[in-house]
């Protein structure tokens, strides 16, 4: 399980669901708000994702289909060129259509022991809005609905990686059924996967990747915790070298979290979706596929 | 007076992975049986253009003798990568991938009237063949070694070249020998028959029909016996 090789014909599924609700215009970390942090850390991992698929000219393999569903006061994919019908797009429709692309000055290693000013490019596909309630339950019954109809396009597939990312509690009911629906829903190569990651402006214990509910300190982020799928092994393995105690049972789930370890996250959580599966999780200048 | 050399025609197979065209082969050869020089580059799939930067490699061994794993020589390897790949307008993600650079592995073997020499970086390997059994491969020398991080050839200019990990190895051979040149894949699968039959499988012959190379790979592949990357095979007969 969690093996099949990830290709052009064989793609795998990743599905972001962005909490865009009115109290993610809190200030997060380093005086920026949850929801600017956010979509920070989203269009990273759509860039990274894309990245993974380029060839360095202009050629972007389809590996994988992507698709962002934000939930707040409306709810559907906002990546350009998807919606309610065509939730998911293909890695090149992303690679090629970002809202704008941002260049920022970097200063990088010259090679010769010192540093050289560059500017480097920032794709920008998601902007941050905060409007609304949080409606988890709806956002996710229609991931599920999405993940379902994948997954009989794709029966050979890796499995779908979702991943929910929200600052507060389900304002449209318990998510616990919608999110164990989500995890019902399989591959010949495994059930999909259910990541949640909770985050907090606030001083609280920040908790990752439990094997168990014993440290968590409410109600609501036990709910999170039973709906997040355990890691599989080289995610699990991906963790551990990411420098998180990782024990038998790990879930994909982040309690408190603070914007590093979100960061980190999203990457542990998507990087089955490389080019070759599982078996690059640990490296990115690999000479085999 | 100088000796005659005489001229070691070789037979190079390559297949790209299962599902992509031969024009998305990363691994690359060249050869010369005149100056007796040969080389096999793979490049890493995940990097940028590193089908360029694989040919840059095996072509500046064979027709410039230029060895890239001495430092002051990959420096200008490296420039030749850069200006070819940054040829013409490129959208945002090519941009930035190739600044992350490219990578490869590299093995040159050059081949004079009884001697040999080898040099190599990562998992491409060379197996020196008599009458069907194998007398030393290297730089790994077991299927048990293969990683999925075997030392690289970078072309980013912040990237030192992994000195310790160049491997240099110089023989004797004797009429009748094969050299064989084989990115990992291949090589693991060498080795592996060689462990457990005690024999290297037969090898290709420069009069067989490519087709044949083909679909040995395909039932290897289909049998679990080959992994599925880009396959490269150079024999070279003395």
């Amino acid at each position: 399980m969690y093996e099949a090789e990830i290709n052009r014909k064989q793609p795998a599924c990743l599905l972001l669901l962005i909490d865009q609700s009115y109290s993610m215009s809190e200030q997060w970390d380093s005086d920026v708000s949850k929801g600017q942090q956010l979509a920070t850390a989203v269009n990273r991992v759509l860039s990274s994702a894309v990245l993974q698929c380029s060839k360095g000219d202009d050629r972007v393999y389809d590996y994988f289909e992507v698709g962002v569903l934000g939930y707040g006061l409306d709810t559907g994919p906002v990546l350009h060129g998807s919606d309610a019908s065509r939730p998911l797009v293909p890695v090149s429709e992303v690679a090629n259509n970002p809202r704008r692309v941002d260049q920022v000055p970097r200063k990088i290693p010259d090679g010769a022991g010192g540093l050289v000013e560059t500017t480097l490019n920032m794709p920008v596909w998601v902007d941050p809005l905060t409007n609304g309630k949080t409606p988890m339950v709806q956002a996710l019954r229609w991931a599920e609905q999405i993940v379902s109809s994948w997954c009989g396009q794709h029966p050979d597939s890796f499995p779908p990686i979702v991943l929910n990312l929200t600052d507060g509690v389900s304002t449209d009911g318990d998510p616990t059924e919608a999110g164990k629906r989500i995890q019902d829903v399989a591959t010949n190569d495994g059930a999909s996967l259910l990541f949640n990651a909770h985050i907090s402006a606030a001083q609280g214990k920040e908790i990752a990747f439990p094997a168990n509910s014993s440290a968590l300190p409410n109600e609501h982020a036990s709910t999170l915790f039973d709906i997040s799928s355990v890691l599989p092994s080289t995610m699990a393995e991906a963790a551990s070298q990411a420098g998180y105690p990782i024990d038998p049972g790990a879930r994909g789930f982040l309690y408190n979290a603070h914007a590093t370890a979100v960061i980190e996250f999203l990457d542990i959580g998507t990087r089955a979706a490389t080019p070759s599966g599982l078996a690059e999780l640990t490296t990115s200048a690999d000479t085999g596929e | 007076m100088t000796a005659h050399l005489p001229g070691f025609a070789a037979t190079n197979r390559t297949a790209p992975k299962q599902g992509r065209a031969q024009a998305e082969n990363e691994d690359s050869f060249d050869g010369n049986r005149t100056s007796g020089r040969y080389a096999v580059a793979d490049g890493a799939s995940t990097a940028a253009r590193s089908e360029v930067w694989s040919r840059i490699l095996a072509e500046a061994f064979v027709r410039e003798r230029i060895d890239p794993l001495r430092p002051e020589q990959l420096a200008d390897l490296r420039d030749r990568w850069w200006k070819q790949v940054c040829s013409g307008s490129l959208p945002w993600y090519a941009q930035t991938k190739l600044l992350e650079g490219s990578a490869a592995t590299f093995l040159g073997l050059t081949v004079t009237a009884g001697r040999f020499r080898a040099v190599a970086m990562g998992d491409t390997c060379l197996l020196h063949v008599r009458r069907g059994a194998l007398l030393a491969a290297g730089p790994l020398e077991r299927s048990d070694q293969f990683t999925r991080t075997p030392p690289l050839v970078y072309t980013h200019p912040a990237v030192e070249l992994a000195e310790e990990h160049a491997w240099v190895r110089e023989g004797e051979h004797e009429p009748g020998d094969a050299f064989v040149l084989a990115t990992d894949a291949v090589a693991k699968h060498l080795l592996h028959r060689h462990e457990q039959d005690g024999a290297v499988p037969p090898l290709p012959k420069s009069d067989d029909r490519v087709d044949k190379f083909l679909t040995w790979v395909h039932e290897q592949r289909a049998a679990g016996q080959l992994d599925n990357d880009d396959a490269t095979m150079c024999v070279i007969r003395t």
